[in-house]
């Protein structure tokens, strides 16, 4: 009789025990996180890999290399920043805007885009109603809210900011400034970054006088474009920024313009693609397929209208 | 539970009818056989994929040979087309880490064969072919008719590509009759044929978008022309030729509204495929196919009377066949019931 009572109860008993055993672990986990500043949450930041990364890379975009290094470098060094990083990035399609974005999430998180506490928002799937945008704001902040309650040194990037309902962005106002902390969660840990193509009229028009000029691009510098980017953003009806506090406050931290990319940057790229496939010795390939992409202005025919966007498919051709 | 599990336990043991069932030997070897089969089942799963198509290997695999000569043998006409095509997916299907998913855009006159080829390159890829479970296709005025669904089309078709791409990775979509689709519609699915690592979780970089449309076709028959005016051979055409022609008239035209534009401002269009407009040869060759594939011994007379009862454009010099290559398999049976 008491045989029975054993055999009947046992297995269900263990499973109970087990069970209670993973849901308290996991339990403490997340209150550890909530009350303690110094989270894991999976971040593991590689400076140098990332330093490393952009260096080898990213072709032809000096200004990008020096100000993600160094913002990102100051950012991390300290544990309770003042602020969150706010970045911005402009510049033509094909660039490396989301190339770079990629490569920050990599280099800072141990699962790469992948991790769950790295946010990337799409207009055209997340937001696409222009009618809804109070209904956005409303999902927006609670996202931002809940996730940044999770882990403090989230990511989120916010993708074609152009085509983002207007004054859907700046519900996050209070959160990019210095003031906003609740509940003793640092909501200063986080990373913000916006990827759009305004200001690339700028952009584009400073580095083909620079190279009319006769001057070297590594000689542009990021005073000469922040002013143009800056006002291009904000008088835009297509920015998503339009007339936003966001701008008007200073609360982006830095602006990183990607400039146009030239006939020689499109080969190094075509090239990088041959070595991936082993046909590192291909030069001829690499020649051709730079010598197919389409240049803008039309006279000149300086920059790459298409940035690196189409070499894959084109060295598919030449190949 | 516990009074329940005594009692019935109790009852097994001692009713006399249910002793004679459980006899312990018989009882043994059918529970072991059972356990056994089980355990081979469950751990030897191949079996059961076997004989369901899923994604795996067995069931998706690029046969470049046989597309390639699919191609020679049974596209007529295309010599650009099929080199590039054959380039095109054979490149992509080499890459282990595509960094976007194939997005072709074949684009011509009627009854040159897009949709042709979207077939022979489905069924070079997955062992069902077009009854693959993974390839999906999408008429515009089939599956998106009112304009006033629109947002419901566009939910829609986000959620259908978004799951089927997380079922499969490897999954194909083609969009037929791409210039009918409303413009809106197509912007609905351009993130997904970005350079994403991945979306809400899911990465589109081993997908195949085709998109098929008779946009352009007038330029490309224009081409077609000046080469024949010139007294050069239609071999001689070339891909730039034809880009550049089509990149003046549709592609550079920003206020045609046409869906080209919207996807050519960010580059996610990796290849643009031209058919060129048939001539009276390959209405031959087409018909001479037909009626192999039907079995019938070819005959050249009745197919080239079939072919020369076609409309041709332009008037004077009567090149091009108006309707390509379609409404051979119904014309044929009017030619060969002939007494």
């Amino acid at each position: 009789m008491a045989l029975t009572l054993c055999t009947c109860s046992m297995p269900s008993l263990l499973l109970l025990i087990c069970s209670t055993n993973l849901i308290c672990a996991f339990e403490m986990k997340s209150i550890y996180c909530k009350i303690s500043d110094s989270c894991d949450c999976d971040f593991s930041p590689n400076m140098r890999g990332l330093e490393w990364d952009l260096y080898k890379n990213l072709y032809g975009q000096h200004l990008a290399q020096e100000i993600m290094s160094e913002a990102v470098s100051d950012f991390l060094r300290k544990d309770s920043p003042d602020r969150p990083l706010v970045l911005s990035f402009h510049g033509a399609s094909g660039t490396g805007k989301s190339l770079v974005s990629s490569m920050l999430g990599r280099h800072l998180y141990g699962s790469a885009m992948g991790s769950p506490y790295i946010h990337q928002f799409v207009p055209t799937l997340h937001f696409p109603i222009p009618e809804r945008v109070q209904l956005y704001r409303l999902h927006l902040k609670r996202w931002i809210e809940g996730n940044l309650t999770t882990c403090a040194r989230s990511i989120f990037i916010f993708d074609e900011m152009e085509k983002m309902p207007l004054g859907l962005i700046d519900v996050l106002e209070p959160f990019l400034g210095p003031s906003h902390v609740v509940f003793q969660t640092n909501y200063r840990k986080a990373i913000y970054i916006f990827i759009s193509t305004a200001g690339e009229e700028v952009i584009n028009r400073v580095t083909l006088e620079a190279r009319l000029s006769g001057r070297e691009r590594e000689e542009i510098r990021l005073q000469e474009l922040e002013e143009g980017i800056t006002q291009a953003v904000f008088n835009n009806t297509n920015s998503g920024l339009y007339h936003s506090r966001i701008i008007s406050e200073k609360l982006i931290t830095r602006y990183v313009p990607f400039l146009p990319l030239c006939h020689h940057h499109v080969e190094r790229c075509a090239r990088r693609d041959l070595c991936q496939r082993g046909e590192c010795h291909r030069t001829d390939v690499a020649m051709a397929v730079a010598n197919a992409m389409s240049y803008t202005p039309a006279d000149g025919k300086h920059f790459s209208s298409t940035g690196c966007k189409m070499v894959p498919a084109k060295v598919n051709l030449y190949l | 539970m516990r009074p329940r599990c005594k009692l019935l336990l109790l009852w097994v043991l001692w009713n006399p009818a249910a002793v004679a069932a459980i006899e312990p030997i018989s009882t043994g070897i059918a529970v072991g056989m059972a356990a056994a089969l089980t355990g081979l089942f469950a751990s030897y799963r191949d079996i059961f994929y076997y004989f369901q198509e899923s994604c795996r290997p067995d069931w998706i695999s690029y046969n470049r040979t046989g597309l390639e000569q699919a191609l020679q043998k049974k596209l007529f006409g295309q010599h650009v087309a099929s080199r590039v095509i054959l380039k095109a997916v054979t490149g992509y299907m080499n890459n282990p880490n595509p960094k976007k998913p194939l997005v072709l855009s074949l684009h011509g006159w009627t009854g040159t064969g897009k949709n042709f080829v979207s077939h022979l390159i489905a069924e070079n890829l997955y062992t069902e072919g077009m009854h693959s479970r993974f390839v999906h296709l999408f008429t515009a005025t089939a599956h998106f008719p009112h304009e006033k669904d629109l947002e419901m089309y566009k939910a829609q078709l986000q959620q259908w590509v978004k799951g089927n791409v997380s079922n499969c990775g490897r999954s194909m979509f083609i969009f037929d009759e791409m210039d009918k689709m409303q413009t809106g519609l197509i912007d609905s699915i351009k993130p997904y044929l970005d350079y994403y690592e991945q979306l809400d979780g899911v990465s589109y970089r081993k997908a195949i978008f085709i998109l098929l449309s008779n946009t352009g076709g007038e330029s490309i028959g224009k081409v077609a022309l000046d080469f024949w005016n010139a007294g050069r051979e239609r071999e001689e055409i070339e891909l730039h030729d034809l880009e550049k022609a089509l990149s003046l008239s549709v592609f550079n035209n920003k206020k045609s509204g046409l869906w080209h534009t919207s996807l050519i401002d960010k580059n996610l269009v990796d290849y643009f495929v031209p058919f060129l407009p048939l001539e009276y040869k390959h209405v031959v060759q087409c018909g001479l196919n037909e009626m192999v594939t039907r079995g019938l011994k070819p005959d050249t007379n009745v197919v080239e009377q079939m072919a020369k009862d076609f409309i041709y454009y332009p008037k004077e010099e009567r090149l091009f066949s108006v309707p390509g290559c379609k409404l051979i398999p119904n014309k044929l049976n009017f030619y060969l019931l002939d007494p």
